[in-house]
């Protein structure tokens, strides 16, 4: 994943006069017509040039963007390879000035428009010559390389002039040193301290140097062309930084960087506020599998460096979603910061330090492929992209969400497993948590309520009823089982027959009220006819005990 | 001739080494009476004779057309003629770039010349071939015209043989040795 926001304006050709490099207005004093004229007209060039540039201040600089070290285009058009390439950060040569005149766009020359495995076009295609820049040291090439991941790759960088025109523009001698080779197609430059920089494709028959001249930083080498020997190339300058790396030998050396340092001296690019730099990260690269289970948790991080020229607080910065920004991601966890927000900065990061963006992915429910991209903001202030980079669709978790396979036995119909059921259906298992518990593969409901006394169905035998309850007070035989118990209250005498309907009534506060002559407990508390009865039978049983009594003491 | 016996007794007497004991086209002529070094036009035994490193030569039939160049802490050689570009470059200067757990990972060099280890690439159509000696490294690059056909380009054959044939000059080895060990 990674990096650097780009404005995808096209920088128009008359932008080369009115931010011509300082060469560039150093050269234009040089004229062919005589002294005084030729001055004259050159200092309404200069005005012309610098009231332009004032007009238009900081165009270039601020739109100059870049893509990671190591990030390489892809071929047909596809997404930036982050960490393709070499992720090379070292300057190699500090302090070169830039090798070419003019703004410059360093890209891919095959995976480009026009080239062999681009998304078609020709080599001036407008969409070439603009901002990002893109690493092509250790683009796919057959190329034994041992820097290069895999030990083969280009070396160097292929540089488009700032137009598509041959032989337009001219690439300068980087530092002061000595032609020290001169070929069909190449022309070396050795520095004092031994480095070479080579710059092929020039055009030969228009060179401005010989072989063993000793030049001066900035002079002109020869002009940007398409030479390659007998056959051809596109327009473009290929530089190279030759170098003795110990432990490696004599090497092309990355050369990006070398380029980007010494590209935003020559356009006066200022530093953007907010900007990031890819470090790395520990999930995995959105092109390998992120496999998970529906509803799985991951937790890592990202790391970024701070390049922009403010630093970077907790509770400021934030990593976002983004491409589109500010949706609810699919992957947030509960962790994150928001449904949009999926971690701050975990500390205070300085310009030129790293910091680290610690956030949970949680994989939805649903089987399926979710993308997520991110960017940093500085909230409520700005957004990388619009800065300085990365770009929105650079920084990628790609969760995969798999859904477990079937056990053995287990078919379409719902089953209870411990606190959830199961079922398979089309070779996939499917889940569901039951909160209440399961019973026969049905999740069960939470206990209600109904009647408001304050005891759920559980236990309430009669949730109908807010007087039936557990612990209720229990109105002898009326056939209500008011406290939950299992049975009526049989009331006093009472022959243990069958409660019959309570004959009582209800009072105002619709409480039961037995009548008062249900107390006597004729037959159950029943009133009517059988109760007569009853009350006389239970009077001779009376007056039975009551002689038995007498017969008693009269033999004692 | 009393010149050249001195230097011959001295090239013995130190110990003077050539880059590989199996190399070929190493000399044990003086100076002046090397055919590569003869041949080469005056600025560039000048050159030669100023290096701040040991000195590999094109063999005698290039040395007409070649020109040595050298710096402070370089030597330089280049040929130009029909249509082959010949390009020698050597430094002592070496940046340590890499950290040790990278080096670990880098592959060993493949090939050997000169009886050392040593690297072939290709840049652009342009065949590389590259080797240490002795706290030195030295880059062999072979230009085509012909970018396509000339098999001198097309395989790193030509490459390692010239490499092998370069002819290493005693007298400017010693001197190398001489300077590392003053630099002690």
């Amino acid at each position: 994943m990674i990096r650097e926001a780009s404005v995808t304006r096209d920088v128009p050709h008359h932008a080369f006069d009115a931010h011509r490099s300082k060469r560039d207005v150093s050269r234009a004093r040089s004229s062919n017509l005589g002294f005084g004229f030729a001055v004259s007209i050159t200092l309404v060039a200069i005005t012309l040039g610098i009231a332009l540039a004032l007009a238009l201040p900081g165009v270039a600089r601020a739109q100059f963007t870049y893509a990671d070290p190591g990030t390489l285009m892809a071929p047909s058009g596809g997404a930036p390879r982050v960490g393709a390439g070499r992720v090379d950060r070292n300057v190699y040569a500090p302090g070169m000035l830039f090798p070419m005149e003019g703004l410059a766009w360093a890209n891919s020359q095959i995976y480009g428009y026009g080239g062999y495995m681009g998304p078609g076009g020709g080599q001036c295609d407008s969409r070439n010559y603009r901002y990002p820049w893109y690493d092509n040291y250790c683009e796919e090439r057959s190329w034994e390389m041992p820097l290069c991941p895999g030990g083969r790759g280009h070396q160097g960088q292929d540089i488009r002039p700032e137009t598509c025109r041959d032989k337009a523009h001219w690439a300068v001698a980087a530092t002061d040193g000595m032609i020290t080779s001169i070929g069909t197609y190449s022309v070396y430059l050795t520095a004092d301290d031994g480095t070479r920089y080579d710059y092929l494709h020039m055009d030969p028959a228009t060179l401005a140097v010989s072989r063993g001249q000793r030049v001066r930083r900035g002079q002109r080498l020869g002009l940007v062309s398409d030479a390659f020997g007998s056959s051809s190339t596109s327009i473009h300058l290929h530089f190279n930084i030759r170098k003795f790396v110990a432990g490696v030998g004599t090497v092309y050396a990355p050369t990006y960087m070398s380029l980007i340092e010494s590209y935003r001296e020559h356009i006066g690019a200022a530093t953007p506020d907010w900007r990031a730099e890819y470090v790395n990260q520990t999930f995995p690269l959105a092109s390998r599998p992120f496999e998970l289970a529906p509803g799985e948790e991951v937790e890592g991080h990202l790391e970024m460096r701070n390049t922009g020229a403010q630093p970077w607080r907790p509770g400021e910065v934030f990593l976002g979603t983004s491409n589109p920004r500010d949706a609810t991601s699919a992957i947030a966890s509960a962790g994150w910061v928001s449904g949009n927000r999926a971690a701050t900065v975990d500390r205070v990061v300085a310009p030129g330090e790293t910091g680290r963006f610690v956030f949970t992915v949680r994989a939805p429910d649903a089987p399926g492929d979710y993308p997520q991209f991110f960017n940093l903001l500085r909230e409520t202030v700005a957004w990388f992209s619009d800065g300085g980079g990365p770009r929105d669709d650079i920084l990628q978790v790609r969760v995969t969400v798999v859904a477990p396979a079937c056990p053995a036995g287990l078919g379409e119909a719902w089953a209870c497993d411990g606190p959830e059921r199961r079922r398979c259906v089309g070779g996939t298992l499917e889940r569901e948590a039951c909160a209440m518990g399961c019973g026969d593969g049905v999740c069960l409901e939470a206990p209600r309520d109904d009647d408001g006394d304050g005891h759920n169905s559980s236990v309430d035998c009669d949730d109908a009823r807010a007087d039936v309850f557990p612990g209720a007070v229990e109105t002898c035989g009326d056939a209500v089982d008011q406290d939950c118990d299992g049975a009526d209250l049989p009331c006093d005498g009472d022959d243990g027959g069958v409660a019959l309907a309570d004959a009582g009534v209800r009072d105002d506060a619709g409480d039961a009220t037995l009548p008062d002559d249900a107390r006597t407990v004729k037959g159950g508390c029943a009133a009517g006819g059988s109760g007569a009865e009853l009350s006389g039978l239970l009077g001779l049983l009376l007056l039975a005990r009551r002689r038995r009594a007498r017969a008693s003491r009269r033999a004692s | 001739m009393r010149l050249g016996l001195v230097l011959s007794l001295l090239a013995f007497a130190c110990g003077g080494t050539d880059p590989g004991p199996t190399s070929a086209g190493a000399t044990s002529q003086p100076l002046a009476n090397e055919p590569a070094y003869a041949a080469l036009a005056a600025e560039s035994r000048d050159a030669v004779d100023r290096s701040p490193v040991p000195v590999l030569l094109l063999p005698e039939r290039y040395a007409p057309d070649a020109q040595v160049m050298a710096g402070p802490r370089w030597l330089a050689i280049a040929y130009s003629k029909d249509g082959l570009t010949l390009s020698l470059h050597a430094t002592d200067v070496a940046v340590n770039a890499l950290s040790e757990e990278e080096l670990q990972r880098v592959e060993p060099a493949p090939h050997r010349v000169r009886g050392v280890p040593a690297r072939t690439t290709v840049n652009d159509g342009i065949r590389a071939v590259t080797w240490e000696h002795e706290g030195v490294a030295y880059s062999l690059e072979v230009e085509c015209a012909d970018v396509l056909e000339d098999e001198r380009c097309a395989a790193p054959t030509f490459a390692l043989s010239l490499a092998d044939e370069l002819v290493a000059l005693p007298e400017t080895f010693e001197r190398g040795a001489r300077r590392a060990g003053g630099a002690q």
